[in-house]
């Protein structure tokens, strides 16, 4: 699709002018930018007011060899039509980051909450961090690149001694 | 002895806890923690978890042939969608423009998607408010979209990867356009039936669960629950993905934001889908439907480093993935973004807030959930 990415562009150069900072557009509709963890409410409420309302995910991924979890916040702007993706590096080993309760409440309480369960973030600010989908789980957060779930499956729901399940033990 | 003194005590202030679901037929795999003084709800907290699969770990381990078949389970309502969300996402990682036929037979089936899933939308309602003739009307009609899809992808629900990465599995068969547009035929009929409007229904849904704007959008409502609050705002003509900036169909939008209005964009949606169905078979070039490369994949395929967020109008809202690759032949991260997530846990906490305990399944069920993309 063509496009002239002229919505993009403004957006890319108010930032340049208010943050001094260089975002890229990927494409039609998607801008990226990368931030420090420390700018994180500032931006975030920067970007409402420029009409990035609606918050649609959180996605976290984990970087073993980096020791860094990167956060996505996806944002789309109902006015402009563009989906702006703030990302963000955090420590692995002590993920803690500010909390963005204060712009989109319970929205963002319960994105923050999954990713608190499976990551094990720390939100700062987010009282109420509650499993949404585990029971009772004690060990690493399940998404951590360092949970073997096949070896989580096979020592807790299947046995050696069964002859229909040894196969599960040999590779 | 301690239990029988248990069961007698009244409870202070006369404040019960209530349990909806997870096992109430109506509810799905999904509970709702009410407390509840006489027959106000003083406040709700979602339960989630019951239908939690994993699936974005399970995709970081399998091929992206293998996830096309893993996407469908991602919501049983809708897997077809589902199935599209992911192709598309693996093509813009994988930079493909796939054949001009693919994109319009993924139109015709995303469409036909959406008016299943709005169907079983209209016939759970009406089952939840004490309609029962609803509910079968509902899922009668819906059948003959089950036997198209048997017909076209093999299964009836879930169509086992037949939107997968570079084009669509399997060609049209012969004659199914005539069977499509009968069965398009039949679903008018069907929403001949919805538009009846029945006493009972409107007593339940009107005026009830109102979600005004600016609280749908702050709670993160996408697709028809935004919609009915007065947002005209739709993926298809705002961030237009396959070829839906070549067919001419309308937004509805109502102003009201309760649970009849919320169904009302339903049915509006039904009638709008039949239309882009016609215009897609209308127009349904000729051609291949996969790109060659795709046709016998080859298992060792790279996926190009990098990263993407795709998102689509499904039938409950914004259905995304954000899928990142490192360079290897399985994606590194995926993130499903469910329309559902943020119905089920913010907008319904906050809309059972205040309302009565017989309007549950009524609040409940206009929000148009779907306890498996929540899940996961």
């Amino acid at each position: 699709m063509k496009s002239d990415l002229k919505k993009e562009k403004i957006i890319l150069e108010k930032i340049k002018r208010k943050f001094g900072r260089e975002g890229t557009i990927q494409r039609a509709h998607r801008v990226w930018i990368s931030i420090d963890k420390e700018e994180l409410l500032d931006w975030a409420k920067w970007l409402k007011q420029e009409g990035f309302i609606h918050l649609s995910a959180i996605s976290v991924s984990d970087w073993l060899e980096e020791k860094k979890y990167k956060i996505a916040y996806l944002l789309w702007s109902f006015k402009d039509n563009i989906l702006f993706v703030l990302t963000t590096k955090i420590d692995r080993e002590n993920p803690i980051i500010d909390s963005i309760i204060p712009l989109w409440g319970n929205n963002a309480q319960a994105h923050e909450r999954e990713n608190w369960e499976f990551f094990g973030i720390d939100f700062k600010g987010n009282a109420n961090l509650i499993p949404l989908f585990t029971e009772n789980w004690q060990g690493v957060p399940p998404f951590r690149k360092d949970f073997n779930w096949q070896e989580y499956v096979r020592d807790n729901y299947y046995s050696k001694e069964n002859k229909r399940e040894r196969g599960y033990y040999e590779d | 002895m301690k239990i029988n003194q248990e069961i007698t005590l009244l409870p202070k202030n006369n404040e019960y806890d209530f349990y909806f679901g997870p096992c109430h037929p109506g509810s799905g795999n999904f509970g709702v923690k009410i407390k509840v003084k006489g027959e106000k709800i003083i406040s709700a907290l979602s339960d989630p978890g019951y239908l939690h699969r994993g699936f974005e770990k399970l995709m970081e381990y399998r091929l992206p042939l293998q996830n096309a078949m893993l996407s469908d389970r991602i919501c049983v309502l809708e897997s077809l969608a589902w199935n599209l969300v992911h192709a598309e996402a693996m093509e813009e990682l994988m930079d493909l423009e796939i054949p001009e036929r693919a994109k319009y037979i993924r139109v015709i089936m995303a469409e036909l998607s959406r008016i299943q899933s709005h169907l079983i939308w209209w016939g759970v309602f009406s089952a939840g408010t004490g309609f029962d003739t609803g509910f079968k009307i509902a899922f009668g009609y819906r059948d003959y979209i089950l036997d198209l899809f048997a017909d076209i992808t093999g299964g009836r629900v879930y169509p086992a990867g037949y939107i997968c990465p570079g084009g669509l599995r399997k060609d049209f068969p012969i004659g199914i356009e005539e069977k499509i547009e009968k069965v398009l035929d039949k679903i008018n009929e069907a929403v001949r039936y919805i538009e009846v409007e029945n006493p009972t229904f409107l007593l339940r849904s009107k005026g009830i669960g109102v979600l005004n704007l600016k609280d749908a959008i702050n709670l993160g409502a996408t697709g028809p629950i935004l919609r009915a609050s007065g947002l005209k705002a739709d993926i298809r003509k705002d961030d237009p993905y396959e070829v839906y900036d070549k067919f001419d169909f309308k937004i509805p939008v109502k102003e009201d934001g309760d649970a009849y209005s919320r169904y009302m964009i339903g049915l509006e949606e039904i009638k709008e889908s039949i239309k882009i169905v016609r215009q897609a078979l209308k127009d349904l070039p000729e051609g291949e439907v996969i790109l060659p490369k795709f046709k016998k994949p080859k298992l060792n395929m790279k996926i190009k480093e990098g990263e993407v967020y795709v998102h689509n109008e499904i039938a409950r809202g914004e259905g995304g993935m954000h899928i990142i690759s490192n360079g290897e032949v399985k994606p590194y991260r995926v993130k499903v973004r469910g329309p559902s997530f943020s119905h089920m846990i913010p907008v319904l906490e906050y809309l059972l807030q205040g309302a009565e305990i017989a309007d549950v399944p009524a609040i409940y069920w206009s929000l148009n959930v779907c306890p498996a993309d929540l899940d996961r």
